[in-house]
């Protein structure tokens, strides 16, 4: 920061000028007033699902009822705003569809997020659900990538028993399950390394045929994951827009009558979220317009 | 931060800070009285009974009877003891016809399972209904037109299903009180950050170090060191100590031997720790690093490269199926067989083909050639760079997305969960 | 020898076993075991950084380095936290092995461990990375200038994901019809062509280029030619 004084314009070209050098922690508070006001306000806003939250939503309609599904918490409290109201409305899909699902988490928090879904969602809406019959927790194990490439030769190469200390030859549910070719589906709820793209890798492109994938990402990571739509990744939901979509979709054909809230997360967030996108193109405009009045100036902008 | 702070300024700001403060938490709480903080949790009282199998009366009785070539049914084998829940139906009628037993002199396990309730409204409502469905429940019933058989029945089950509804128990939880203060003030911490560095910042910087590290050591020892080394290493200590549900091996001996290379392994890469001999982890990160460059030199190679090319390489002229047309349909009846779908030519689609295959080829040009960006190669190395550009504004646009909304979350903990002025 | 040589030979024995195991599936039980023990090692890893933390800030407090009462802080919470976790305490009974302590689930509130998890550890992982929100704002503030054409396209189509992923980009195109040929200007299909057309075949393009990179070092490491990994001792 220069400490010398300038002359600065004088007028609205001057205090343009001023403006691009603000304080940023001005910055901080007009983020945390837009992100605040519409919050207290409870903005709620319409959402109409696109075609990738459709793809993910057709994935799980579309496999035989009753299969059994894999899915995969690869995040934690990090990016639980973005990626729990995903996790939330597939659990409610995959239960109300009959299919069995089995959790596992790559991340270390990964099997404490899934436990959280379990307990609002799964055993909230579908208390007649059987754990070891309809819905097993495997938790977490370390090793990143190692631990699908195990799980694609043989589940309990990878898994001694379940998170419970379960072994996995008694449960009733993996009885006929050998490897991770024997899911209909795998979904990975994704923050980053390991996460979806690791599944593409290790699980998809060794039996590509065998399952179905579909990643529930973060806007940071969505990125890096779009080469593999539609080919690899069946189904794709990017960021809190795409949960936002699928909760939508999900609770269409799937109502719920109690606390639909649970289910109704991500739309939520999105009100505050339109606010706050505001602000960024506010912002950005406003940095380039004092960066115009400040053109020519000795030490302008940079 | 390094903001140049000049007093007035900061001044200002926390004025401002204090004022937004308090009047949208007094608007707030003026349209959502209501204690903070309040935590509810449903409660389920467990109770399981030790068991043990009675070998079947009519098994015991035929053995005999097969001659004295089986082997004799002695009391080598201890009979198989469980835990269980006697008010489960089927152990119930188990236990009836004695096929299992309780354990004498063995007490009962009985405890407590609180599970939270995520909202405080929500948890109000269910105290109600339990309430309510008790009261339905232990209200007196009609027996008029039906037989004895018939009433007894319907009690049974109303009393069993009264029973189940008066184990729900929801009461209000201290413990998750002070714990939602608790984590309101850390968030408070890591945010007073932001307007400048500070003790207390630092203090809750150094609470989620310490925190953070113990917790993923813990994570790691739990789920993979006790059930894939220590189990067989010593199996028996830890069925007898951990992991009871442990399944038998089918030899134990080979998977002490095997995993006796691990815990070597494990053993040489925590002597980093140690102040000599630092070679000696070379050896454990050999095969880290040998494991994961082979893992990833096949995966990649056919996830990122083949399949990304031949992703890349799609039909140039796209097509979208249509429904059959008239003259279709007239020619599969004429014929006995099912119309085909029409094609109709796509310009959007194959427009959207054509230009990805423009970018991957000019991105990669922009990439890959040490050649000086000049001429034919430059002009399409620049294409490539606005390629670039296109993608990495959308990855900025989806970023904002994903940032604001980790900090909508903590918002909403701050203001629903800590102060409850919204939901 | 026990240095460089060995290191080297186990590091490209493992590499080509799981190399081996992709082409012939008789030795996949081979490359399985290896794998196996590159996730125990991954666990062992978390100790790992664990006691390094602990050197570290035990070596601050012992020579009074300056924040040395942060460390204390650190070990503090380190400590007590290692404790409950271990021992397990205020476990919820396992139903079917009650009488087993240890064996006991501790990731609900119920017990320390997860009363810690839920209410330190989770608000303040998450706040750490929420304060992003607030860099990125500033970021879009200070640096984000349309200076040449590059930038331009940079910001363009940072506007129309901005505008498109958030109901503005409905309210201001919705006017637009749907099936004509210039219905691609309503945000949500710029915002599909933006992200199926160019944003897929740069990132494509990227994913290419990092496949090759990453096999040609993975190579370089199996084959013995690059030993900079293993040089340090």
């Amino acid at each position: 920061m220069q400490q010398r004084k300038e002359q600065l314009p004088p007028g609205f070209r001057g205090f343009l000028v001023r403006l691009g050098r603000i304080d940023r922690r001005w910055i901080y508070l007009a983020v945390a007033v837009a992100i605040g006001v519409p919050m207290l306000a409870e903005l709620r806003l319409p959402e109409v699902p696109e075609k990738k939250a459709r793809a993910t939503f057709e994935a799980i309609e579309s496999i035989p009822e009753g299969s059994i599904v894999l899915l995969s918490f690869d995040y934690d409290p990090a990016s639980e705003a973005e990626l729990e109201p995903m996790a939330n409305a597939m659990v409610h899909h995959c239960a109300s569809k009959g299919h069995r699902i089995v959790f596992m988490a790559l991340w270390p928090l990964g099997k404490q997020m899934a436990d959280k879904t379990i307990d609002s969602v799964l055993k909230y809406y579908h208390p007649d659900k059987v754990e070891g019959v309809d819905y097993a927790q495997l938790g977490f194990k370390t090793g990143n990538e190692g631990v699908i490439k195990l799980l694609a030769n043989s589940i309990d190469g990878a898994y001694t028993t379940d998170a419970a200390g379960t072994a996995i030859s008694e449960i009733p549910l993996l009885a006929n399950v050998r490897s991770v070719g024997d899911f209909k589906l795998v979904a990975s709820i994704s923050a980053g390394y390991p996460g979806a793209q690791q599944w593409v890798q290790y699980a998809d492109s060794a039996m590509p045929e065998a399952f179905k994938l579909v990643g529930g990402t973060t806007g940071v990571q969505s990125s890096q994951l779009l080469p593999y739509f539609p080919t690899q990744m069946e189904g794709m939901l990017i960021a809190v827009k795409g949960a936002a979509e699928y909760e939508t979709l999900v609770t269409e054909k799937y109502p719920v009558t109690e606390s639909p809230e649970r289910l109704g997360i991500g739309r939520e967030r999105m009100g505050p979220q339109l606010v706050a996108h505001l602000l960024i193109i506010a912002l950005i405009v406003l940095g380039n317009i004092s960066m115009l009045a400040a053109r020519g100036l000795k030490g302008g902008a940079r | 931060m390094s903001a140049p702070a000049t007093k007035p300024n900061d001044t200002l700001l926390w004025v401002s800070l204090i004022v937004f403060g308090v009047v949208g938490l007094s608007v707030g709480k003026f349209f959502r009285p209501g204690p903070i903080a309040e935590a509810y949790v449903s409660v389920t009282t467990e109770v399981r009974t030790l068991v043990e199998e009675v070998p079947a009366a009519n098994e015991a009785a035929a053995k005999p009877a097969d001659g004295a070539a089986a082997e004799p049914v002695t009391g080598s084998t201890p009979p198989k003891r469980i835990w269980v829940d006697t008010d489960d139906p089927a152990i119930e009628r188990q236990l009836k016809e004695g096929t299992l037993k309780r354990v004498p002199d063995v007490a009962q396990a009985v405890w407590d399972v609180r599970t939270p309730i995520d909202n405080a409204a929500t948890a109000r409502e269910q105290m109600a209904s339990l309430e309510n469905e008790a009261e339905k429940l232990s209200a007196p019933t009609d027996s008029t037109g039906l037989t004895k058989e018939e009433f007894d029945q319907r009690e049974a089950a109303r009393t069993a299903a009264l029973k189940v509804v008066e184990e729900k128990r929801i009461v209000s939880s201290p413990r998750d009180s002070i714990g939602i203060w608790v984590g309101a003030l850390l968030t408070l911490g890591i945010l007073s950050f932001l307007v400048r560095d500070n003790p207390f910042y630092k203090v809750v910087e150094s609470i989620l170090i310490g925190v953070s590290a113990a917790y993923w050591m813990l994570v790691a020892f739990w789920s993979t060191l006790v059930p894939d080394l220590l189990a067989k290493l010593a199996p028996d200590l830890v069925r007898a100590t951990m992991l009871p549900g442990l399944a038998q091996s089918e030899d134990p001996t080979q998977d002490f031997l095997l995993a006796l290379i691990p815990l070597g392994l494990a053993i040489m890469l925590l002597w980093r720790l140690m102040p000599k001999g630092g070679w000696i982890a070379v050896w454990p990160l050999a095969v880290v690093i040998g494991t994961f460059a082979g893992m990833r030199l096949t995966a990649t190679i056919e996830a990122d490269f083949m399949a990304q090319i031949a992703a890349a390489m799609e039909p140039m002229a796209a097509f979208t199926t249509v429904p059959p047309d008239e003259a279709a349909i007239a020619a599969a009846q004429a014929a006995g067989t099912a119309p085909s779908p029409g094609r109709e030519f796509n310009f959007g689609g194959t427009l959207a083909a054509i230009l990805g295959l423009i970018g991957v080829v000019t991105v990669l040009i922009y990439f890959f050639f040490s050649l000086e960006h000049k001429g034919v190669v430059g002009k399409t190395a620049r294409v490539g760079v606005w390629f670039l550009m296109i993608t990495f504004g959308a990855a900025f646009g989806l970023t904002v997305m994903g940032r604001m909304t980790l900090l909508i979350g903590r918002f909403e903990f701050l203001f629903g969960d800590w102060l409850n002025v919204v939901k | 020898m026990l240095q460089r040589t060995i290191p080297m030979l186990i590091l490209s024995a493992s590499g080509l076993i799981l190399i081996l195991a992709y082409f012939s599936p008789v030795t996949v039980v081979w490359s399985d075991t290896v794998v196996g023990w590159f996730n125990i090692l991954a666990g062992v890893a978390f100790v790992l950084g664990a006691g390094n933390l602990l050197a570290v800030n035990l070596e601050k407090i012992s020579a009074r380095r300056p924040g040395w009462a942060y460390a204390a802080i650190t070990l503090a919470s380190f400590g007590a936290m290692l404790v409950v976790g271990l021992g397990k305490w205020g476990a919820v009974p396992n139903p079917s092995f009650p009488d087993v302590h240890l064996a006991g689930d501790q990731d609900s509130t119920q017990s320390a461990y997860g009363w810690v998890y839920e209410y330190v550890l989770s608000p303040l992982t998450a706040t750490m990375f929420a304060m992003l929100a607030f860099y990125v704002a500033s970021a879009a503030f200070r640096a984000f200038r349309a200076k040449n054409i590059e930038s331009i396209l940079l910001l363009g189509t940072a506007f129309i994901i901005l505008l498109a992923q958030v109901a503005a980009g409905a309210f201001l195109t919705n006017w637009i019809p749907e099936d004509r040929w210039y219905s691609f200007v309503r945000a949500e299909q710029l915002k599909e062509i933006i992200l199926n057309v160019f944003q897929t075949s740069g990132m494509r393009a990227i994913l290419i280029g990092i496949a090759l990179g990453t096999a040609a070092t993975s190579l370089r490491l199996i084959l013995g030619i690059d030993r900079s990994a293993l040089s340090k001792g």
